[in-house]
């Protein structure tokens, strides 16, 4: 193995959560997915241990979203009660409001953005992208640039968005 | 040079620029006003957006050593294509059961995949005292303790066995009868120590448990049809899987049924105790297939639905709601 997988663990883990955490908006979930995604590095033992997680775990969190989304379905088709809101402590509810502001802003975003984004966010290099996304390494400043403006942009939309409809 | 384009600038900020590329920049933003706001206007851009993706960032824990994170990826490849699929699913009063699968309105207090799952979690973390482990198991899941829930499902399935076929099975009419078993699974209530599973402590008592399996629709009307199923022969149960089904030892066998629609596969109904457990066994060969078939879909999609299961030997034991710990133990170690 050309880079000590023990070493990128030390410095990747916690990127490679904070990756998968965009992704699935379950930090436990979010652990869990990372600590698999190394375990399997373990056993591959992937020449590009960086590069292989990020994929890895990208298709894991899709492969999540995929299930959970049949988990809704099943859900709705079963559940008799409608799912009611449990009202939060004010200090989580605004914490939890803006998370859920960039978590829309996020969605808003097209998925070749977003994931740009995620992966900068992740602390990957511009190179490290471009074999990832499969974009030129060229592309990775404007699409980064895009990007940022794009989730600036719609979260400070649906900030007043809500304003408005709170008025 | 040109002005500098808002994606040279990301770079140039990023340090991700070629330091003759650097240069240049440099060289132009000296003597470009206009190209100097923007790279400020970038600069802010980048910063708020980093602000903003960190409103949206997990807590930060310390990574389990990674030693402990032990997967038995080599080894469940090995094992899936040899084993034949047994599926025991045990629910406490499983004649509301039934009925709560039947006619999901009409009953109040139906506990779904979404809050069974943190209890699940938890209990799989308490029981996992084994090697076959999924591998993540960390420190801070030992402070997970049993939840305290009365409500109880579990469900158990794959064991390994040779393969071997029996095609004449397959084409054989299921005979038709029906049979209801209800009873309570022994379910004491333990003190209630939750703390990572709190969220889904109300799953109350007398709440029927669906799996958490690949396909949640499939399953429900493989449940709900169990219940239905034509009760088959000894015989015809050991024609359709090509071999002898799998029981809980030293306890009798109750019902075999098959299913209908898919004629390789049965069920074996237990009691154990006071509960009645369902063993949903396949035939091997068709196990075989859906191994290959999730293999083929690629090594990520191969497990993500396998997160709530624990293996006891070659035994795969799925849980997918609450049970108290004396009747997880009982049941673990009737298994064993």
């Amino acid at each position: 193995m050309p880079e000590d997988l023990a070493d990128v663990y030390r410095t990747t883990y916690t990127a490679l959560v904070r990756f998968l955490y965009r992704k699935v908006w379950d930090a436990e979930r979010a652990e869990d997915l990372a600590q698999e995604a190394f375990a399997r590095a373990l056993v591959h033992k992937p020449d590009n241990p960086r590069g292989w997680l990020f994929v890895v775990a990208a298709n894991m969190a899709r492969d999540e979203a995929r299930r959970q989304a049949r988990e809704r379905r099943h859900l709705t088709l079963l559940k008799n009660e409608p799912e009611r809101a449990t009202p939060a402590p004010d200090e989580a509810l605004s914490a939890d409001l803006e998370r859920a502001r960039v978590r829309k802003a996020l969605d808003d975003l097209s998925p070749r953005d977003r994931e740009v984004l995620l992966l900068w966010d992740a602390g990957q290099s511009y190179d490290e992208i471009a074999s990832q996304s499969g974009l030129a390494k060229g592309a990775i400043g404007t699409t980064l640039a895009r990007a940022r403006r794009r989730l600036v942009e719609a979260f400070e939309k649906g900030s007043e968005a809500e304003h408005v409809a709170r008025r | 040079m040109s002005h500098v384009d808002d994606g040279t600038l990301d770079a140039y900020l990023d340090g991700e620029l070629t330091p003759v590329e650097r240069e240049r920049t440099d060289a132009h933003l000296a003597g470009c006003e206009a190209c100097r706001a923007r790279l400020q206007e970038e600069r802010t851009l980048i910063e708020r957006a980093g602000r903003l993706l960190g409103l949206a960032a997990p807590p930060e824990h310390a990574a389990p050593p990674l030693h402990t994170l032990r997967r038995p990826t080599g080894r469940r490849r090995f094992m899936i294509p040899l084993a034949w699929a047994a599926t025991i699913a045990l629910a406490s009063g499983t004649g509301w059961y039934v009925r709560g699968l039947q006619r999901p309105a009409a009953t109040p207090t139906e506990t779904f995949v979404d809050t069974t799952v943190p209890v699940a979690l938890a209990q799989s973390r308490a029981i996992d005292s084994e090697g076959y482990s999924q591998g993540r198991a960390e420190s801070r899941r030992d402070e997970a303790k049993l939840p305290a829930s009365a409500a109880s499902g579990l469900a158990l399935r794959e064991r390994t066995a040779p393969a071997a076929g029996s095609e004449r099975a397959q084409t054989e009419p299921p005979t038709v009868a029906t049979g209801k078993v209800a009873s309570q699974l022994a379910a004491e209530p333990s003190p209630p120590t939750l703390r990572g599973a709190a969220a889904a402590a109300p799953a109350a008592a007398d709440n029927a448990i669906v799996l958490t399996r690949p396909d949640p629709l499939k399953d429900l009307a493989i449940h709900r049809m169990s219940t239905t199923w034509p009760i088959i022969e000894p015989k015809r149960a050991r024609d359709l899987l090509g071999e002898e089904p799998a029981v809980i030892p030293g306890y009798p066998v109750h019902t075999l049924r098959s299913n209908p629609a898919v004629l390789s596969e049965i069920v074996v109904e237990q009691v154990v105790d006071s509960g009645v457990v369902l063993l949903f066994e396949r035939r091997s060969d068709q196990v075989v297939r859906d191994a290959r078939r999730r293999a083929l879909a690629g090594s990520a999609a191969t497990d993500s639905n396998e997160r709530l299961a624990r293996y006891v030997r070659s035994l795969r034991i799925e849980i997918a709601g609450a049970l108290t710990a004396d009747s997880l133990s009982k049941l673990l170690g009737l298994i064993r």
